[in-house]
């Protein structure tokens, strides 16, 4: 199936439904319920999750949730799985770190040009890299995403291994610093950078771009014999999540006030974006910002409880958890939750 | 010119041992289709079964290399027959997840059960074999394992193109459902080829143990390398992956050598990144 | 399916809300009668057995505190803190997986969810570098014993942070002095140095300091080498300190690379004489891994046994320990275990768990030499948080065990230098 005969079928079954008008409100008003709850969950997030540590793991779950909904386009919907999207974040994060450090740079403005060069960066790569398919694009990404780590561990000028610390400025939204032991600025901020992600996913994925991107992912040449550019949508699905990777390294540097290569680049970075997608689930636009709620929920949970001996339980059972996802429910929590649906029905 | 020949043997011992390493891999992928990204974690849990081995019972690693094998190659069968099989089913991505989940799964299981601690194996009869020649050093247990492992690889060759079960293998590779016509159960081969994957890292993975330290993250290192050797040489490849190991031990050591020491893995990534963009299949690999 | 999501979303939060420990209620850290204790250390990762081995220093201290132990070390006597009606310390322990974000955070949740009053961590330099400054932004005091990054105390202008053991910079000195009467009493003629450091906060500031010392003394540096963490191969590193052939190698690695080192360096048959910085060469984890090949090592050191032997408590202490954890004390547990002790006196000093009582107490600590463990001067900061008593001896592993051997007048063995062939060790 094409994108483009999905759309017409849509189209075609709404002009024969004599009650079309009405459906289609129905059908608005449908797509709206997680929308809502999406404001009232992410809207009452830290008031719930009062303590500070909670406000720690609030904002954490945005920015994660920020990042995957970047990756899902590419990987979700365009089926293009990156494990080096880490360097996007890397680049975002350095861009706001040196940017404030050496040039007196506003940290929004930072932020901005960040997000600019993890485009201009995501195009350099795409262009080769998406000549790759499956695997090998796979490694690839990890290939460049090491690269990216090994050269920031040596620049000098960065501050190589050592990294870079932020000065610390009076509380200002114009400075984006914040000192307060609560974080509730912090988190607003991030929440709105991830509820303005969702509306340009959600743009994005009605558009006829998201039509083309999971034809692409559907299946390439078919996609291409009817004459999508195949190329160029992918390289929009890329630029497009290093545009909201880049952003969520610049907001996690001003937020950290510190940054060094092993935190940033490291491939362990990429690897949680992608599996806080993963568990939530990659059909849906929902799926990241479910899987990153649950992902760092039940990991900082599982630190609070079983971290802080040493023993790595915590690692086993995040690793089964991650297994028994992968095999069992490929859909993530949300095809598990639909499965629940319908054996209830069926019951 | 002794210190050029040092790099190259030096590079060429890595190579060998990474090539072991990296045909278990590639094997795995060639028949099941399946990256196994915790495949550096099977070499950890290899060297601790030669350590284990030489600490509770005087098991030189040279004598315990069948019993790493087998217990590495039933790993894989085990990981398939559980996990991964199901995991087949899925996408793309869902075969990558479930390898992930095994990586911490192992990495958090060693470390629970055998803590954090560094070991390493003394005294072997692997580490008096060394030697040097005309003051180029050739290290015993390298050397053992480089022997091995080119041994192990072609024996895995003779295997795949010789017996029965790896024609079997082979069918079951190019052509799941011919091969599944003609009686041959792919869910068998693909146990077969994670067993077999796993006996050729475990063969690896005691040798390794006689010479580096034995710790839960151990296997990082080679997992990372293995990937790319196997990417390199071709996905499914052994002679691919043969070829591709020796060339990065060799980049490894002589960029390491004469060019700056702390970027010597990126000019295996460039290497790497540089062959696949002319060729996207990998040195030997089939599109 | 959309309603769906919305119900998961909602069943995640209602879940995750329910079994996470509620808001920080209570006010300081002390709860009934005990004050709780942060302790930040690396539990999980690569270098998580040597997190153990500081971890469990800090616990021996607590214990020491907490139980009446018949031993000449202050607050042993008796049981708990005496200016705070014998209030007993709790270990609060948290991971921070080598990640200073991580490590930054977990301080943040030991202070404001765990209460503790003060936190002491984090080995890793990258991580005491941020957590710290987490504590002071929080107002809760963080006391280091075991990171030796020299920017730790230089150029940072923190009021809650104060470091018991030395910076590199201290060692760099030490071993240059100890260079220089080599060279002047066993005529060692050494003049050229190469630095092999692993490529991390604390390896390039190491090596930074090493070369800003060696060329204020006139040592020629020949070769600086860094290498990664985590690697499987040292040999081209290995192989290019070889062909420059210096006088003395200086190392900063962690654990597994020092194990690694030492096994390349042997199999390419080339004894460098090995100058460590400590970390990996300190973790008694390393001479169980290598065996006789580690025999001979030189490291610095800010504690060793045989330097505090004169000193019945130190003795005790390290036997208690031994017997506690089943594993020799090393200098990474000494060190923590001091900064922990140094730590609670001032908590007692101050009668008080308020953050500002126990920043005045820091800050005027005065502990003399003989009531530490450590072969120091004592116990007393600087205004930015150093302890500039501290000091540097330099050891050499003979015989299963650290013996000091600088300063030559209290040494309790003789150099062997150059390093003996691994085969003769």
């Amino acid at each position: 199936m094409t994108g483009q005969d999905g759309a017409g079928v849509a189209e075609v079954a709404r002009a024969e439904d004599p009650s079309g008008v009405r459906r289609a409100w129905r059908e608005r008003r449908r797509e709206l319920i997680p929308w809502i709850v999406f404001l009232i969950v992410f809207g009452l997030m830290p008031v719930v999750y009062s303590a500070p540590f909670q406000h720690n793991v609030a904002v954490l779950i945005c920015t994660t949730a920020l990042m995957a909904t970047g990756w899902n386009l590419l990987g979700g919907f365009t089926g293009q799985i990156s494990l080096g999207h880490a360097l996007f974040f890397g680049i975002g994060a350095y861009t706001t770190a040196i940017g404030g450090i050496k040039y007196d740079l506003n940290p929004w403005l930072g932020l901005l040009i960040g997000a600019l060069l993890a485009i201009v960066i995501s195009m350099v790569i795409g262009l080769p890299v998406f000549r790759l398919r499956g695997h090998y694009f796979s490694i690839a990404t990890i290939a460049v995403g090491e690269i990216a780590l090994l050269v920031f561990l040596n620049w000098q000028f960065v501050g190589a291994a050592r990294g870079l610390s932020i000065p610390i400025k009076d509380d200002s939204l114009l400075e984006l610093q914040f000192s307060g032991q609560q974080k509730w600025e912090y988190y607003y901020i991030a929440a709105t950078m991830l509820l303005l992600a969702l509306l340009a996913t959600v743009w994005i994925l009605r558009s006829r771009i998201g039509y083309y991107l999971i034809a692409i992912r559907e299946d390439q040449d078919a996609a291409a014999s009817v004459g999508i550019p195949v190329a160029r949508y992918k390289q929009i699905a890329l630029s497009f999540s290093a545009l909201l990777v880049g952003v969520a390294g610049g907001f996690f540097a001003q937020y950290l006030l510190f940054v060094d290569p092993d935190s940033t680049f490291a491939l362990t970075v990429s690897i949680q974006i992608t599996i806080a997608a993963v568990l939530g689930g990659v059909r849906s636009m929902w799926g990241p910002v479910i899987g990153a709620t649950a992902l760092l929920s039940v990991t900082e949970s599982a630190r609070l409880y079983l971290g802080g001996t040493g023993e790595a339980l915590n690692l086993v059972a995040y690793g089964l958890l991650v297994m028994v996802i992968a095999a069992f429910e490929p859909n993530g929590l949300i095809g598990l939750g639909e499965r629940l649906r319908n054996l209830r029905r069926a019951w | 010119m002794e210190a050029f020949a040092q790099t190259v043997v030096s590079g060429l011992l890595l190579g060998a041992v990474l090539a072991l390493i990296a045909v278990g891999l590639t094997l795995i992928f060639g028949v099941v289709d399946i990256v196994n990204f915790a495949h550096g974690e099977f070499v950890m849990v290899g060297m601790y079964v030669a350590f284990f081995s030489w600490s509770l019972a005087g098991i030189d690693p040279l004598l315990a290399v069948p019993l790493s094998a087998l217990a590495v190659g039933l790993l894989g069968a085990l990981a398939y027959a559980t996990f991964v099989r199901k995991a087949m089913r899925g996408t793309l991505l869902s075969q990558i997840f479930v390898t992930f989940g095994l990586l911490i799964f192992l990495r958090g299981a060693a470390q629970a059960l055998f803590t954090s601690n560094f070991r390493g194996i003394q005294g072997t009869v692997l580490t008096d074999l060394g030697g040097s020649i005309g003051g180029v050093a050739v290290p015993g247990p390298q050397l053992a394992a480089a022997v091995v492992s080119l041994l192990g690889t072609g024996a895995i060759g003779l295997f795949v193109w010789k017996t029965r079960a790896g024609k079997a293998l082979m069918a079951t590779s190019q052509d799941r459902e011919a091969a599944a016509m003609l009686g041959i159960d792919p869910h068998r081969m693909f146990a077969l080829a994670w067993f077999v994957g796993g006996l050729a890292t475990g063969v690896a993975a005691a040798l390794v143990a006689a010479y580096q330290p034995v710790h839960p993250n151990a296997g990082i290192a080679y997992g990372l390398m293995a990937f790319v050797i196997v990417a390199l040489g071709g996905f499914g490849s052994i002679g691919g992956a043969l070829i591709a190991a020796l060339l990065v031990g060799l980049i490894q050591n002589i960029a390491g050598f004469y060019l700056a020491a702390e970027y010597k893995e990126l000019w295996v990534f460039l290497l790497f990144l540089t062959v696949i963009l002319i060729r996207p299949q990998g040195l030997l690999g089939r599109r | 399916m959309r309603r769906l999501s919305c119900c998961i979303f909602v069943l995640i939060v209602a879940v995750t809300s329910a079994c996470a420990p509620g808001a920080g209620e209570g006010d300081g850290g002390t709860d009934g009668n005990t004050v709780r204790i942060g302790t930040i250390f690396p539990l999980t990762g690569a270098s998580a057995s040597t997190g153990q081995r500081t971890l469990e220093g800090v616990k021996l201290a607590a214990e020491i505190v907490n139980e009446d132990v018949d031993m000449d070390l202050p607050l042993a006597s008796g049981e708990g803190l005496p200016n705070l009606e014998g209030a007993r310390i709790e270990i609060v322990s948290a991971d921070h997986e080598e990640d200073p974000e991580t490590g930054a955070s977990e301080t943040e949740r030991l202070i404001t969810s765990e209460n503790v009053s003060a936190v002491i961590g984090a080995y890793f330099s990258s991580v005491t570098l941020t957590a710290s400054e987490r504590a002071e932004r929080l107002g809760v005091p963080f006391v280091n014993g075991s990171s030796s990054s020299p920017e730790l105390t230089e150029g940072r202008d923190l009021q809650f942070f104060w470091r018991t053991g030395p910076s590199d910079r201290t060692f760099a000195e030490s071993f240059f002095d100890f260079l220089d009467d080599l060279n002047a009493e066993k005529d060692a003629g050494v003049q050229s140095i190469a630095i092999l450091h692993e490529n991390t906060a604390y390896g390039t500031d190491a090596a930074e300091v090493t070369e800003e010392v060696a060329n204020e003394r006139g040592y020629e540096i020949v070769s600086t080498v860094p290498h990664g963490n985590g690697v499987n191969d040292v040999t081209p590193e290995a192989s290019s300190i070889k062909s420059k052939n210096p006088d003395a190698v200086f190392q900063a690695s962690y654990t597994p690379e020092a194990i690694l080192f030492t096994q390349t360096f042997r199999q390419l048959d080339y004894v460098p004489n090995i100058l460590a910085y400590g970390a990996g060469y300190s973790d008694s984890a390393y001479f169980e891994a290598v065996g006789d090949a580690g025999n001979y090592t030189i490291s610095r050191a800010a504690w060793a046994l045989d330097a505090v032997k004169d000193r019945p408590a130190a003795v005790e202490v390290a036997e208690m320990f031994e017997a506690r954890y089943g594993h020799p004390m090393d200098e990474n547990s000494a060190r923590d275990f001091t900064a922990a002790l140094t730590l609670f006196q001032a908590i007692d000093e101050a009668g008080s768990t308020e953050a500002e009582a126990i920043q005045e107490a820091m800050n005027n600590t005065d502990v003399p030499a003989e009531q530490t463990i450590m072969p120091w001067d004592g116990i007393s900061f600087d205004e930015t948080g150093q302890n500039e008593l501290a000091r540097g001896v330099i050891l050499q592993y003979i015989d299963g065990e650290y013996k000091l051997i600088w300063p030559f007048e209290a040494a309790t063995a003789d150099v062997v230098w150059p390093l003996p062939e691994f085969s003769k060790r």
